[in-house]
């Protein structure tokens, strides 16, 4: 199987709310500059999917697109959710151990209590609508607990589907697939490719950004939907040989061991 | 010509506190910059300031915009969640801030931080190093990203 | 094929929980039909840094808490045949994590240290015909897990040349997670 693509699609999320569009303020990455993507790291990524075909006309390899949305000024994503998650409920069951052993009868310490607070931090209202918030619990760009409304990490932004010409055009298809990862509520969005139909294909990514926001005397995270666009473009060259350049077969070696 | 060096005004500590800190990131492709022994090519830095003026997204020379008080936090993505980077490395000028190296709590994923102790009249380039993969000697980009005042400030400053 | 372990494997080198890591298992299909067994039919490596065993039966993948760990099995031959037909397939029925008490190497463990351990690569609905589905184990180190050497057995189920039974084999030695601090 050949290497599979990852795209990673890093959202300006402050700016994003702020203008109530990802123009501007996506940029996209993926890992095959070296075999042809143009516009890496900009907002005109053009992903190639170099397939290969053997001479009866079959797929010899296939291609998979992996598919990251990250959040820049945020916690990065390669910081394990499901890991802070559990993090954040072994904080709770300390902060129950040491409630349990304050002795009221001798006065509380005032110190004792903020410090507590603290620990506890702040949470938010997850929407009914929502997806892939995994922690109600603000947190910080450092990934600690935070009582502060202010500088609050911005949770992932979740694709909530993959539609567009490469889609409809059966070019590629996306499908979501779990992952031990609790990132997403543990779903991120893949897709393989027919590579049968060279070509350059757009793709239209629909996303949801979080945004805390106060209602009532309470935080909630409200969600916000937007698009942006992608493409691919798909080759198509016979399967060869990459030691030789010439066609699949044995290797050219030599009929006699080279001594010396 | 206007004096080069200000008298850097007081600034409430609190004001600090609060606010977001300016999240300077650099997202590597590691498996390219070993392949090609290339990592200028393979480095894309971004910042939370775009509307304060920050210029050279998606390159090495990213020239982010500061003001003395703001809290700066550098962090590295990855594009493969199978690969490793870390930020080896963050050389500043002292007088303008003194990076720390720390990690998020209960992983060892590295970042660093520092306060911008000046007001910035004129440019001052810094130095990221990177660790790649299992090489041990960190890679460090040939162009260099920057701090720089806000925009609307020193006119002789470019 | 690394028989021990050097002190340096245990330091930091380029290691960090957010690394995916997988664990590849080559199965020499042949043999094990021929002999019923799994003994001398498998070849592990894994993308760690340091971890004995690689390319053994007996590999100690080196992990942290909170990493994630794939395990990905493949037949020794699996390219598609001159005649469109495919060579049998292996497949994990189970990973079972092993008592890490002395005498109860065989039991099931008494404590949990993976979390999601499961099959993953169904996608969430088939939205075409074509959609892909995958099959493949992975898990994630629980954070809670403590330092130390977490034995595993594969229950591995193999298609067979002919026929459409399956042979069903235990494999033959532990393989291992080396669970570090972070």
């Amino acid at each position: 199987m050949a290497q599979q693509h990852g795209i990673i699609v890093l959202f300006d999320v402050e700016n994003a709310l702020r203008t109530r569009s990802l123009d501007g303020n996506t940029y996209w990455f993926d890992n095959m500059k070296l075999f042809g993507s143009t516009g890496v790291g900009s907002e005109q990524l053009v992903t190639i999917v170099p397939g290969t075909h053997y001479l009866d006309g079959s797929q010899a390899t296939e291609q998979v697109l992996n598919w990251l949305p990250a959040a820049l000024g945020s916690i990065p994503p390669t910081v394990p959710r499901n890991y802070l998650a559990e993090q954040g409920r072994a904080d709770d069951r300390r902060t129950l151990d040491e409630l349990a052993g304050l002795d009221a009868a001798g006065g509380v310490e005032e110190d004792d209590v903020k410090r507590l607070q603290r620990r506890v931090g702040k949470r938010a209202r997850k929407p009914a609508s929502g997806r892939g918030l995994t922690e109600a619990k603000l947190l910080d760009v450092t990934g600690r607990t935070t009582t502060s409304s202010d500088a609050y990490n911005y949770p992932a932004p979740v694709i909530t589907d993959i539609t567009g010409p490469a889609v409809t055009e059966k070019i590629m298809y996306p499908a979501q697939y779990g992952s031990p990862d609790m990132i997403y509520d543990g779903w991120y969005w893949a897709a393989t490719v027919d590579t049968s139909r060279p070509g350059v294909y757009r793709y239209t990514m629909h996303i949801q950004l979080h945004e805390l926001v106060e209602r009532n005397d309470e935080l909630v995270w409200e969600s916000v939907d937007l698009t942006c666009e992608s493409n691919l473009k798909i080759i198509n060259d016979p399967k060869r040989n990459g030691f030789t350049g010439a066609g699949v077969g044995v290797l050219p070696l030599p009929p006699v061991p080279v001594t010396g | 010509m206007p004096p080069r060096n200000r008298q850097p005004e007081r600034r409430p500590a609190q004001a600090a506190q609060t606010a977001r800190p300016v999240t300077i990131t650099a997202v590597v492709d590691p498996v390219a910059a070993l392949a090609s022994e290339n990592l200028d090519d393979n480095l894309y830095l971004y910042d939370t300031n775009k509307p304060a003026g920050s210029t050279g997204f998606g390159t090495p020379e990213l020239h982010s915009r500061v003001r003395k008080g703001d809290t700066l936090l550098w962090n590295v993505i990855p594009l493969e969640c199978e690969t490793y980077v870390s930020l080896a490395d963050v050389e500043i000028d002292p007088r303008i801030a003194e990076p720390a190296r720390k990690v998020y709590p209960g992983t060892d994923i590295v970042f660093w931080t520092a306060e911008v102790k000046q007001d910035l009249t004129e440019p001052v380039p810094y130095r990221l190093s990177f660790l790649l993969g299992t090489v041990a000697t960190p890679f460090t980009p040939t162009a260099r990203p920057a701090l720089a005042g806000p925009a609307n400030e020193g006119k002789e400053g470019r | 094929m690394t028989q021990a372990y050097a002190a340096t494997d245990f330091t930091e080198r380029g290691q960090l929980n957010s690394v995916q890591l997988n664990v590849v298992t080559l199965v020499d299909m042949e043999r094990a039909a021929a002999t019923k067994s799994l003994e001398g039919c498998l070849y592990m490596m894994d993308n760690s840094v340091g971890g004995i065993g690689q390319g053994s039966d007996h590999l100690e993948t080196i992990c942290k808490q909170g990493q994630v760990i794939n395990w990905i099995i493949r037949p020794i031959d699996m390219h598609r045949r001159t005649d469109g037909t495919w060579p049998p397939m292996p497949k994990i029925n189970n990973i079972v994590f092993l008592d890490i008490e002395k005498g109860d190497e065989d039991d099931v463990a008494e404590r949990r240290i993976m979390t999601e351990l499961k099959v993953y690569g169904a996608p969430d609905r088939m939205r075409d015909q074509y959609t892909a589905v995958y099959y493949y184990w992975a898990g994630a180190v629980m954070s809670e897990a403590r330092a130390g050497l977490y034995r595993y057995r594969f229950v591995l189920e193999l298609e067979k040349e002919h026929g459409t039974d399956k042979l069903y084999l235990n494999s033959a030695r532990y393989p291992a997670l080396r669970v570090l601090p972070v």
